[in-house]
């Protein structure tokens, strides 16, 4: 890291990159939607860097890729062809290699899956806050939201999160 | 406090185990779990989900991933066109091949040209091969020099009959 305290794009890529994959896998949900995630969000970094402040590197990073992914889903919702159904008993189970890799990870392909069904407007609070490890308060700016509102949207988002696991049976 | 319908419901919840309710209230949420079997059953469901999700390994990127990545920006800041972004190498490799291609048709042009000029001038040298021809069969009959005097230049030759 350079001494203006501004990291290099490929420090940002070498260092942060498992943190941007990380997020963007529970925000997605698979593996190909995650990749693509990551690297429009390294892109975005790459343009922003010189208007870089230093701080809160991970919380600049959460932003972006909350960001990278909200508005793929305002396209995809654009083109109803390739929207996500609404439907959580619709929500398709994740893919064969998404199952892989989330084992690879060591992580529970059921509690992945669960996470998938949240909507999108519980689902970035919550993981927000339990993956990326974020604040209330970085969550209403990265979401643009009252403080209150992610109060909100994260205990009703942890709420429709274990209905879904006791209805996958990985909670009593 | 909550007094009415499910306890669960009431969003401090979540904030009281997050840690971000003030000390007076998140007093409250302890004493009431304390009391009441209802708060601390709503209390435990959510600490259950909450870990959960924490305890998830992180997922880690397929091998590779991210070394292509960086691979891809160094190569493109290698490049002429430093300020290019990764998602611009089709459009650099469409320069590339439109400059190439420019060069290839300046190159034809050139030589065309060079045609051109040399198709006259080749017409030119016509007569005077004919005329230096004609020159050479006018000195052979001349000299008498039986060898050129066979076969005079110019003409065709066969063998082997």
């Amino acid at each position: 890291m350079p001494s203006d305290g501004v990291p290099t794009w490929e420090a940002v890529a070498r260092d942060h990159g498992r943190f941007l994959y990380n997020v963007a896998y529970r925000l997605t949900g698979n593996v190909d939607d995650a990749r693509d995630l990551v690297q429009e969000s390294l892109l975005r970094v790459r343009r922003g860097l010189v208007n870089y402040e230093p701080g809160s590197l991970e919380g600049w990073l959460t932003r972006i890729v909350t960001n990278v992914f909200l508005d793929d889903m305002r396209r995809r919702k654009r083109r109803p062809t390739h929207a996500l159904p609404e439907n959580a008993d619709l929500v398709l189970p994740p893919s064969e290699a998404a199952d892989v890799a989330s084992d690879a990870a060591g992580l529970s392909s059921e509690i992945q899956a669960a996470i998938s069904t949240l909507p999108e407007e519980f689902r970035v609070p919550v993981v927000l806050c339990d993956v990326a490890d974020r604040s209330y308060d970085e969550i209403a700016h990265v979401l643009g939201i009252p403080i209150g509102t992610v109060r909100s949207r994260i205990h009703r988002g942890r709420r429709l999160l274990r209905a879904e696991l006791s209805t996958r049976g990985v909670v009593a | 406090m909550t007094e009415h319908g499910d306890v669960g419901d009431d969003d401090r919840f979540s904030a009281w185990l997050d840690g971000t309710l003030d000390p007076t209230t998140a007093a409250e949420f302890a004493a009431a779990c304390t009391s009441d079997p209802r708060w601390a059953r709503a209390r435990e469901e959510l600490v259950e989900v909450r870990t959960l999700v924490r305890a998830l390994e992180v997922a880690e990127p397929p091998p590779g991933f991210l070394e292509s990545l960086v691979a891809t920006h160094e190569i493109t800041e290698d490049a002429p066109t430093a300020s290019a972004d990764p998602v611009d190498i089709e459009m650099a490799r469409s320069r590339r091949h439109r400059r190439a291609s420019s060069g290839v048709a300046a190159l034809a042009a050139a030589a065309a040209v060079a045609v051109a000029f040399m198709v006259p001038s080749l017409g030119h040298v016509k007569p005077a091969l004919a005329t230096d021809i004609r020159v050479h069969q006018a000195g052979v009959s001349s000299s008498g020099d039986p060898i050129s005097g066979l076969a005079p230049l110019g003409t065709g030759m066969k063998f082997g009959r």
